[in-house]
């Protein structure tokens, strides 16, 4: 399988479409996960704003930092919200209301996306949620396998690539929290941080894309001049 | 009680899920309000539908009833609008 006749989303990481035979796919699911300080949140900003600025329609979901926060933060990175960016804050949403106010999250969450793209955002093209582990926190009860297998094919059924942040579990033994995830979406990302010496080096692997060949090499990754580049031996 | 909440509460109540016909005659309401209810719970996450049974069931984790009522949720969604832009 080549997986040269499918319609992807580029993510505009230098040298990364290129090991990702032209992008993701479109209308997949993709797991970004990662320890802390690996650049998840950032990355998958960047490729939300990246597309935005190319007349796509996204929606970068926060549920932990407030929208001024991400926004600043971006901004200082060199990256200013294009108008078909939006950016939903429900961090402050939990905090005027509560998080007790609805018991199932993950309902809610893709309820809003589907009403959203029916009345106003009928473009939509890329979504990010993050992160999936506060969506998980604010379930009254503890999601089964059904649930995250029913949430996951409700966001499939948007039609758009979604990037779903995820802080990986210290014991390293799985990409998503449950461990279901990483059967259910279409693609991982792992980011991580390595030390060489007093250096600090970011990598980045592709685990898994459905429709894609790839390696499963890490590759270098940085943000230099606002623009996230991954680095390879073929170079660009 | 209304009937969206009358609806909830018998499927709550049944493990299995339930034709139309079985929640009509369990429901003390005309069938087009019975049918319209049962639309606007599917709009708003609370049941599934299936077109070829035509069985109906909660979609809710477990079964259960949520502590949202079908007013509160839309309301809910309206109001996370404002935190979108």
């Amino acid at each position: 399988m080549s997986g040269k006749d499918i319609v992807r989303v580029p993510t505009f990481v230098e040298g990364f479409d290129r090991l990702l035979c032209g992008g993701i796919p479109v209308g997949s699911n993709v797991l970004v996960t990662g320890v802390p300080g690996s650049m998840k949140s950032t990355f998958c900003y960047y490729i939300l704003s990246k597309n935005a600025a190319h007349g796509k329609r996204s929606v970068f979901i926060t549920l932990e930092q407030k929208r001024d926060k991400i926004l600043l933060q971006a901004e200082s990175m060199g990256m200013n919200k294009p108008e078909n960016l939006v950016v939903g804050d429900i961090a402050s949403f939990r905090e005027q209301m509560g998080n007790g106010v609805e018991e199932d999250w993950l309902t809610f969450i893709t309820l809003f996306l589907e009403k959203k793209k029916e009345e106003k955002w009928s473009d939509l093209s890329l979504v990010c949620i993050d992160s999936l582990n506060a969506l998980y926190s604010l379930q009254r009860h503890e999601p089964t396998r059904n649930d995250l297998f029913a949430f996951f094919s409700e966001l499939q059924k948007l039609g758009s690539t979604n990037l779903l942040v995820s802080e990986m579990p210290l014991t390293r033994d799985r990409y998503g929290q449950y461990g279901v995830e990483d059967f259910i979406v279409d693609g991982i990302f792992h980011l991580d941080i390595n030390m060489i010496g007093n250096a600090v080096e970011r990598t980045i692997q592709i685990v898994k894309m459905r429709a894609t060949p790839h390696t499963l090499e890490r590759y270098p990754f940085v943000f230099e001049d606002g623009m996230f580049h991954v680095l390879t031996l073929e170079g660009g | 009680m209304n009937v969206e909440e009358e609806i909830l509460r018998y499927l709550a109540e049944k493990k299995n899920p339930q034709t139309v016909e079985q929640i009509a005659a369990r429901i003390n309401a005309p069938l087009p309000v019975i049918r319209r209810a049962l639309i606007r719970l599917q709009r708003l996450g609370y049941i599934r539908i299936d077109a070829l049974s035509p069985n109906v069931e909660m979609v809710t984790p477990k079964g259960r009833l949520t502590n949202t009522s079908p007013e509160e949720r839309e309301r809910l969604l309206k109001h996370l609008e404002e935190f979108f832009g």
